[in-house]
């Protein structure tokens, strides 16, 4: 047993040496920013999206299709270190050109991506008395290109996304007020993982102070409804989605630079008349339009930091045993 | 001279025998086909695309939106003393509606007469001269069943074909140019209208059985964008390298509209950018099935458009995978 312990932390030793190469781990030398003035760096967007509906009941089905791919060049023309903003020379492929200041503060930047993560919608349902999701959302907002890499402060404000007593909404019922917390949300939906871990029930979940890298993602399959409203009797109709996924992911250097954000949702869902199905995804990738259509393999990236965790979970486990 | 007259006679005879095969011989004899519960299915496709590059740093931005649908339409009554149908119109996603059609021969085709082309010209001030700035056919008022009679219909659309007709006026401030459709078509590349591609020499007569009206124009190199110059406060002119526009309107002989097809390819190249734009319009009867030209338009679209794009820049400019092109 004893022999297994040491081969076990010998093995995670080696990996945070490993590890080490190429990351700054807490406690050591302040992360210096990778972006300085003078820098030019190219970005690459894309919003795609497409939905299809096919009739039940008739011979006739329907699509949407919509590509928006973009590129812009920002040119980092100032830096203002007393109010923590940075100016850019914009340029797009439409050939308009502009100047932009963005805030680079990373207490501002995490605070504002933790607020805006969340968007959840409860519902009482009046003919199954339930309560029941039928609106949801989860994405960090508008994404900062640049950030002061102060990775532990940044990674306190995240920590509080998967704060399971925070209270995500309410529904009044019957002179009754539920209040449903993120902990209730996420014990009832088939899966998620956060960081690549699926169970904070037990534990209550910590992301390394040196993250750059975050991971998150949501089925919520046969537990989110979509609501239809019957226009001549004024009821509504709820009908679970048989397939909801949705996935983030935001990457960062670790001196501060966007290289990935990733956002993207699926879903099938069949109501009385009609089978609807959906994929949309929003994507930014530092390089360009070239680097949203290279296949961006994050499980790689951020392995490093699911090692640690995942060792340490298991060992817990096997300690409750 | 005789000689040439007879054989661009013989041909335009030919072509219109040719077009008679799919129509019907009777001018003015045909009989709807159809009626009140008629079910017609058709497909409507209707997608937008550009492309864009910046001339200088090699920005790209592809926009493409596509609507795809099919809908049905199931004629419930008829009332040929005001021309005009009832139908249930279905689509899939959005359910049954009332559609009120109207089927005058003699209207919509006075309608087509009048407004089927758009032609714009400007004045130039710099280059004191006249310049082209629109050319499009896109009307696309649906008229899924129509009166069938042929005779009245093809005199009215034998306008869109008359020389002297004045297609657009324009004043420098001094002198009004009045534009024709002769002038107008003896300055671009190339055209095709119904088969035949210069109406010069020839007055341009339609057959009164036609059923199936098909127009392409070629404006490349003639038509200008116009756009406005923050630093010198005026417009400039950058012609199309490509522009093509393709318009085809096909009815069966009883008057059920079997298809209407628009396609507009645009290339342009300004100070600043070079765009390419894709246009089209597909109403099909028979809905998706009966629909020839490939799905997932976007996605087509696109793999079209960035093979030439790739070629003509990865001569011009190299940039670093990582996305930095010029580190301090």
């Amino acid at each position: 047993m004893l022999k297994k312990r040491f081969v076990q932390t010998s093995i995670t030793c080696a990996l945070l040496t490993v590890l080490s190469v190429n990351l700054i781990l807490p406690g050591s030398a302040a992360i210096v920013r990778d972006w300085e003035e003078g820098d030019e760096y190219v970005f690459g967007m894309v919003a795609n999206g497409e939905i299809s509906y096919t009739s039940l009941a008739e011979d006739l089905s329907s699509k949407s299709v919509f590509i928006d791919e973009s590129e812009r060049m920002y040119t980092i023309t100032e830096i203002f270190e007393s109010i923590k903003e940075v100016k850019v020379e914009a340029k797009y492929d439409s050939g308009n050109e502009a100047t932009h200041t963005f805030h680079f503060d990373a207490d501002l930047i995490s605070t504002y991506y933790t607020n805006n993560f969340f968007y959840h919608n409860y519902r009482w349902d009046e003919e199954n008395s339930r309560i029941i999701l039928v609106g949801f959302q989860a994405d960090f907002g508008n994404i900062n290109y640049f950030v002061e890499p102060d990775w532990e402060l940044f990674n306190t404000n995240l920590e509080s996304l998967v704060d399971r007593t925070e209270i995500v909404d309410t529904v009044t019922h019957d002179y009754t007020t539920d209040e449903i917390t993120l902990g209730d949300f996420l014990d009832a939906i088939p899966s998620y993982k956060i960081m690549g871990i699926s169970d904070t029930e037990q534990t209550p979940f910590s992301i390394s102070s040196s993250s750059t890298k975050w991971s998150i993602t949501f089925d919520l399959s046969n537990y989110m409804y979509k609501s239809e409203l019957d226009h001549i009797n004024y009821t509504l109709s709820y009908f679970p989605y048989s397939k909801y996924l949705v996935s983030i992911i935001l990457d960062y250097s670790d001196g501060g630079t966007l290289i990935a954000y990733d956002s993207t949702l699926s879903y099938e869902v069949t109501t009385d008349e009609t089978i609807y199905k959906g994929e949309e995804e929003y994507r930014i990738r530092k390089g360009g339009s070239s680097a949203i259509r290279t296949p961006y393999n994050f499980i790689y990236a951020i392995l490093s930091f699911l090692i640690v965790p995942i060792v340490i979970l298991c060992n817990k486990k096997k300690e409750k045993r | 001279m005789n000689k040439k007259h007879l054989t661009k006679i013989s041909i335009i005879s030919i072509s219109i025998i040719l077009l008679m095969v799919s129509s019907s011989f009777q001018s003015t004899a045909a009989t709807r086909d159809w009626y009140v519960n008629t079910s017609a299915k058709y497909a409507l496709i209707l997608s937008e695309s550009e492309k864009t590059i910046t001339t200088i740093d090699a920005l790209e931005g592809f926009e493409c939106y596509s609507e795809e649908m099919e809908v049905r339409l199931d004629i419930i009554s008829i009332d040929l003393n005001i021309h005009e149908y009832v139908a249930n119109l279905t689509i899939a996603n959005i359910g049954t509606g009332d559609y009120e059609g109207y089927t005058d021969a003699e209207e919509i085709s006075d309608y087509f007469g009048d407004y089927l082309f758009d032609i714009d010209y400007t004045w130039d001030e710099n280059g004191n001269r006249l310049v082209l700035t629109d050319f499009d056919m896109e009307d696309f008022t649906l008229f899924f069943f129509i009166e069938p009679d042929w005779e009245i219909f093809n005199t009215n659309m034998e306008r869109l074909l008359d020389r002297t007709t004045i297609v657009d006026t324009v004043t420098d401030g001094l002198t009004t140019y009045e534009i024709t459709l002769g002038d107008f078509l003896d300055s671009i590349v190339s055209y095709n209208i119904m088969g035949v591609s210069d109406t010069v020499e020839s007055q341009f007569t339609l057959s009164n059985s036609l059923t199936k009206w098909s127009f392409s124009f070629d404006l490349s190199n003639v038509i200008y964008e116009r756009k406005y110059v923050d630093e010198t406060q005026g417009y400039s002119y950058f012609p199309y390298s490509k522009y093509t526009v393709s318009y085809t309107l096909d009815f069966t002989d009883g008057g059920t509209l079997n298809l209407l097809e628009y396609n507009k390819i645009t290339e342009m190249t300004s100070d600043e950018v070079v765009e390419e734009g894709v246009s089209s319009v597909i109403v099909q009867k028979g809905g998706f099935d009966a629909v020839n030209t490939p799905f997932n338009l976007c996605y087509t679209l696109l793999s079209l458009m960035i093979l030439p794009v790739l070629i003509y820049f990865s001569k011009k400019k190299k940039r670093l995978k990582s996305g930095v092109i010029n580190s301090a």
